[in-house]
């Protein structure tokens, strides 16, 4: 793809790419003919070396020339997690068909979902409002844009694409059980999947809205450890604490994005 | 900043789709082993797929998707994307080959 780009725009950092993703590319395709534990080895160093590519291109100044369209980020990253969180929903659905309608699996059942929509309107509060807002957007295509654009979608994405994953799978374990008690390793699960996520919604606040006020919702991620520690043994007052702390979370974050927004139409008033 | 490159082409989310058997089967394979041994191959399984599917959402959103070339390219990438999913079952590890060769053809 980037010999395409190459040819076509002449962009340094295409070039760059050209050799950096070859060369992690073929080290990966020697894994396939290597034995164990060696196709391991090969494996990663292919896969250490692309991801090691942005940062070096960041180093050699080469990010900050190449153009880049911000506006397709909410929708792309939007959209992976939109089916992470589609993937958790069908594995409610399924979860209790499984269970055969056993009152504990349908009261669960009910709420992870409400669970899942918390962390849905968490998710696509500030992004639905990013959208609305382009100039939250202006410093993800000036000079620094390639930078941050890697390290807040590239990199601080990931966390949010992991904790879907683990969401979806403590879903299926937790609902299809039948244990009114939990298992440890479960809650550690749901525990880590939901902290994943909130970590990259709290980098997406923190960095495209505002420092000081996305760093004080971050007090989400010890009170979803807390309640896991003191609710572990009973998974219906587990869920509806982390519900009611996520939305609480929710709602902070939309406090403080109207805050910021009326603040800057009082700077700047309309032409 | 808003033109027709900044809506996000059909092709493009064609290929967000076979992320769907992916992120199913991860979680599938988690589920069906709920350890922490599991727990930590299933992050080792989430980076490389996250990692392929950033490669690509960067690379369209710097170098416009709406060429012929970056069209066909991704239909393959779907091909590939469906085979990785295809490996992560509960026997994910004799199917290592297989996934290692997805791999390798979406990068």
């Amino acid at each position: 793809m980037y010999v395409f780009a190459a040819r076509r725009t002449s962009s340094p950092l295409a070039w760059f790419y050209v050799k950096g993703f070859g060369a992690a590319a073929a080290i990966s395709t020697v894994s396939i003919f290597l034995p164990k534990p060696w196709c391991f080895l090969a494996f990663l160093v292919g896969l250490i070396t692309s991801i090691a590519l942005p940062v070096i291109a960041g180093k050699r100044q080469l990010l900050s020339n190449a153009r880049i369209n911000p506006l397709q980020f909410p929708h792309r990253f939007g959209l992976i997690f939109m089916i992470g969180l589609g993937t958790a929903l069908f594995c409610v659905g399924e979860a209790i068909a499984d269970s055969k309608d056993s009152a504990q699996s349908l009261t669960l059942g009910t709420l992870y979902f409400a669970l899942i929509t918390a962390v849905f309107w968490r998710f696509y509060a500030p992004l639905g409002k990013e959208i609305e807002q382009e100039e939250v957007f202006t410093a993800l295509s000036g000079p620094q844009g390639g930078r941050l654009a890697r390290d807040l979608f590239s990199y601080g994405q990931f966390p949010g694409f992991l904790g879907v994953v683990l969401l979806a799978a403590s879903v299926k374990v937790l609902i299809s059980e039948h244990d009114p008690t939990l298992n440890p390793t479960i809650s550690l699960i749901l525990a880590l999947g939901l902290m994943c996520v909130m970590v990259s919604i709290l980098a997406i606040d923190i960095t495209l809205w505002a420092s000081k006020s996305g760093w004080k919702q971050a007090w989400i991620i010890p009170a979803i450890g807390l309640a896991v520690f003191v609710f572990n043994n009973t998974p219906v007052i587990l869920l509806l604490t982390l519900t009611i702390i996520t939305f609480g979370s929710g709602a902070q974050g939309a406090i403080m994005r109207g805050n910021i927004l009326r603040n800057s139409q009082e700077v700047s008033p309309a032409p | 900043m808003q033109s027709k490159d900044a809506e996000t082409s059909y092709v493009s989310l064609f290929f967000d789709l076979a992320l769907v058997l992916v992120v199913t089967n991860l979680s599938n394979l988690l589920a069906h082993t709920p350890n922490l041994r599991y727990l930590l191959i299933t992050f080792a399984i989430a980076v490389p797929i996250w990692w392929a599917w950033v490669g690509f959402t960067f690379y369209t959103a710097r170098y416009s998707q709406r060429h012929t070339s970056t069209s066909v390219l991704l239909v393959v990438a779907t091909l590939f994307a469906t085979s990785l999913a295809t490996t992560l079952d509960s026997s994910w590890s004799l199917r290592l080959r297989v996934f290692f060769i997805s791999y390798a053809g979406l990068r």
